[in-house]
């Protein structure tokens, strides 16, 4: 074996997701610090929570420390393809898109919209497939589980 | 003379299963589960609670039938999704994921299906043997629970997590944490107050399971899919239909060891199937004839999670046909649509509606059969869904999940909730991190600390009951053992040290 690959702080997974959850811990910890926090043998609505939350600190600290110890995974490498990232980005704009404007423009256009973002762009499908899939999962997918299934799909404001 | 008694019982329970009305619910109940059971997010929970209206026409027998149909068969199909495109179609299946789609991309999706089928017959039929035989006998076993042996059952639950990890027990620790906190979200469940709702209806209620593990699972699944170049995005070529004879070979022992574990653990309130599926494949992550080859495509790790979800689902009948306690979500639904006929459950049902006990019970022998002769053709009809291109199958797939997360409260809000855990779930399976324990715990979380308060409550603060009660002793003993057999037998060789 050669020694370790120089890898620089940042692009260690271990440090960073460490450091995600220390993060998250901290954030519990403040905002369940109004919590009644009663004792051990009588633990109170802020017992759990308060408990749990400092182990996850002691954990993420651990994570850390072995991160920066020992290389792990390296991030570059991870997310080195360009164009998988810009597929990763897209489809995540797509999805919180869907949730924004799903209340307003309701499910038979957004979901078309969310298909023709997801086969055309996302996947690099032609337009014919794409006008295809798009007409036939949103309205079938309404009539499938709104209308025969009687499932509560998401309302717009003017039309379904 | 007591044999007798049982064997009239049973074979009047046929005469009333038989019927062909019975047979028409029980056919429809299943078929209704299998469909619910595929499509990820609508749970039977959901389904049930939306026919409870309609059986209020159907006579009692005829209806419960049915609900109990769409129960266990939700556990056929629920499977389906997990081997074929890594979404677990019910949250039981979700270990289901690991081996199932890894046989799936080696080409033997067929294979993991049938196997699936099969297993789930074997268990659902052997545990409706046990439901008939040790009913009474559990009964009494589920009642000896306070809330000092359910806190102890809930920790030996937690310590699945550290088989869970993949290759990092501090990860997997790390992820069971997190799950545990998002438990706490919501009402807390003995004083009432509120934590981390932060002023908003949906987090009042906690964090809902489906949309946590529908994010995690099919929402990380397609977008790290996505990540890869398109030529690499293909899942799988459709193989051979049916399991070989090697695997049943490997799938005998699995399924015997997920049948027993599974009608057990499904006996008991609290974890239900989702728990018995876990137990069994890290049960087979320790005795399985392959147990390395595991997470790789083993066939065991396929048997014996379906064997057992499916023994669960029987199982939890015992404490609600006999106690009038219902043991999970599922239950406490079948308990209402009894309830809703008049009848009340409990340890005189069996005298005073022999018909509606056994019949029930043996219509679900019956459920079974119909469930496998339905389900062993389709498996050639599932793998089909492998033919179709990914770009198309992605945003399908997708669609499913929204529709699922909205179904739970009709509430968009769970929809973001949803979206927000698949891009947390692909950024921590980028950084190494496993779903399954932050799962197990979410479902842990919330009946540990109301236990462990409401035990603490009962004995003045005293932790003493954890181990002067029998049940809880044996329990924490378990849990202990648990612990401990990672550490003495993974005694190998020291490997060398990666650089």
């Amino acid at each position: 074996m050669t020694g370790a690959p120089r890898q620089p702080l940042a692009a260690r997974a271990d440090l960073v997701a460490g450091a995600a959850l220390l993060l998250f811990a901290a954030g519990t910890l403040a905002a369940g610090w109004s919590l009644p926090w009663g004792s051990v043998t009588r633990p109170g609505a802020g017992f759990f929570p308060r408990a749990l939350a400092l182990l996850l600190t002691a954990l993420s600290l651990a994570l850390m420390a072995r991160g920066a110890r020992r290389p792990g995974a390296d991030l570059r490498t991870q997310w080195a393809d360009p164009g998988g990232r810009r597929r990763v980005l897209l489809m995540t704009a797509a999805l919180l898109g869907y949730v924004l404007l799903v209340g307003t423009a309701g499910y038979l256009v957004t979901t078309a919209a969310l298909f023709v973002v997801m086969v055309r762009w996302v996947g690099g499908r032609g337009w014919l497939a794409t006008v295809l899939a798009s007409a036939i999962a949103s309205s079938g997918s309404y009539l499938l589980f709104g209308r025969l299934l009687r499932v509560e799909l998401p309302a717009g404001l003017w039309i379904p | 003379m007591i044999l007798v008694d049982a064997l009239s019982a049973i074979l009047a329970g046929f005469a009333v299963a038989l019927e062909p009305a019975h047979i028409l619910y029980c056919l429809l109940g299943v078929v209704v589960g299998t469909v619910v059971g595929v499509l990820p997010g609508l749970g039977p929970a959901a389904t049930i609670a939306l026919l409870l209206p309609v059986t209020y026409r159907l006579e009692p027998v005829s209806a419960i039938i049915m609900l109990a149909g769409i129960y266990y068969g939700s556990q056929y199909g629920g499977s389906t999704t997990s081997i074929l495109v890594r979404i677990p179609g019910e949250s039981s299946s979700m270990v289901t994921c690991y081996d199932g789609y890894e046989m799936a991309r080696r080409g033997r999706a067929g294979a993991a299906l049938g196997m699936a089928a099969i297993a789930s017959f074997v268990a659902g039929t052997a545990s409706v043997i046990g439901l008939m035989l040790v009913a009474p006998l559990l009964g009494g076993f589920a009642l000896a629970f306070g809330p000092w042996e359910y806190a102890s059952l809930m920790v030996l639950g937690l310590t699945l997590v550290a088989y869970l990890g993949g290759d990092s027990l501090l990860r997997a620790l790390a992820m069971a944490a997190v799950g545990l906190l998002l438990a706490t979200v919501g009402q807390d469940p003995v004083a009432g107050v509120e934590r981390f709702t932060f002023g908003t209806q949906t987090l009042l209620d906690g964090i809902d399971l489906v949309p946590v593990f529908m994010g995690m699972f099919g929402i990380a699944e397609v977008l790290e899919t996505m990540e890869r170049p398109p030529d690499q995005q293909r899942l799988a070529t459709p193989g051979d239909l049916l399991p070989t004879r090697q695997d049943f070979r490997d799938s005998v022992a699995p399924v015997a060891r997920g049948t027993i574990l599974g009608f057990f653990l499904g006996v008991l309130p609290g974890g239900g199937a989702t728990v018995a599926s876990i137990a069994s494949y890290v049960t087979e992550k320790r005795f399985a004839r392959n147990r390395d080859r595991l997470g790789q495509g083993a066939i065991e790790g396929v048997a014996g999670p379906e064997a057992a979800n499916n023994a669960a689902a029987t199982g939890s009948f015992v404490p609600l046909l006999t106690l009038g306690i219902p043991a999970n979500v599922v239950m406490a639904m079948m308990l209402a649509a009894l309830t809703l006929h008049g009848i009340r459950p409990g340890p005189l049902l069996i005298t005073e509606r022999p018909d509606l006990f056994w019949g029930v019970i043996t219509s679900m022998y019956l459920g079974n059969l119909l469930l496998l002769v339905l389900n062993l053709p389709l498996v050639g009809l599932f793998i089909q869904i492998l033919r179709v291109p990914y770009p198309i199958l992605a945003p399908a797939i997708v669609l499913f999940c929204l529709i699922g997360a909205h179904s739970v409260t009709g509430r968009v809000a769970e929809v973001l909730t949803m979206v927000c855990f698949g891009i947390g779930g692909y950024l921590l399976r980028k950084l190494g991190f496993e779903a399954a324990p932050l799962v197990l715990a979410l479902i842990l979380g919330r009946p540990l600390e109301e236990a462990l308060r409401q035990a603490l409550a009962l004995s003045q603060g005293s932790f003493l009951p954890f181990a002067t009660r029998p049940i809880s002793l044996v329990l924490l003993l378990a849990t202990a053992a648990s612990l401990a057999a990672p550490l003495l037998t993974r005694r190998r060789p020291p490997a060398p040290v990666a650089a």
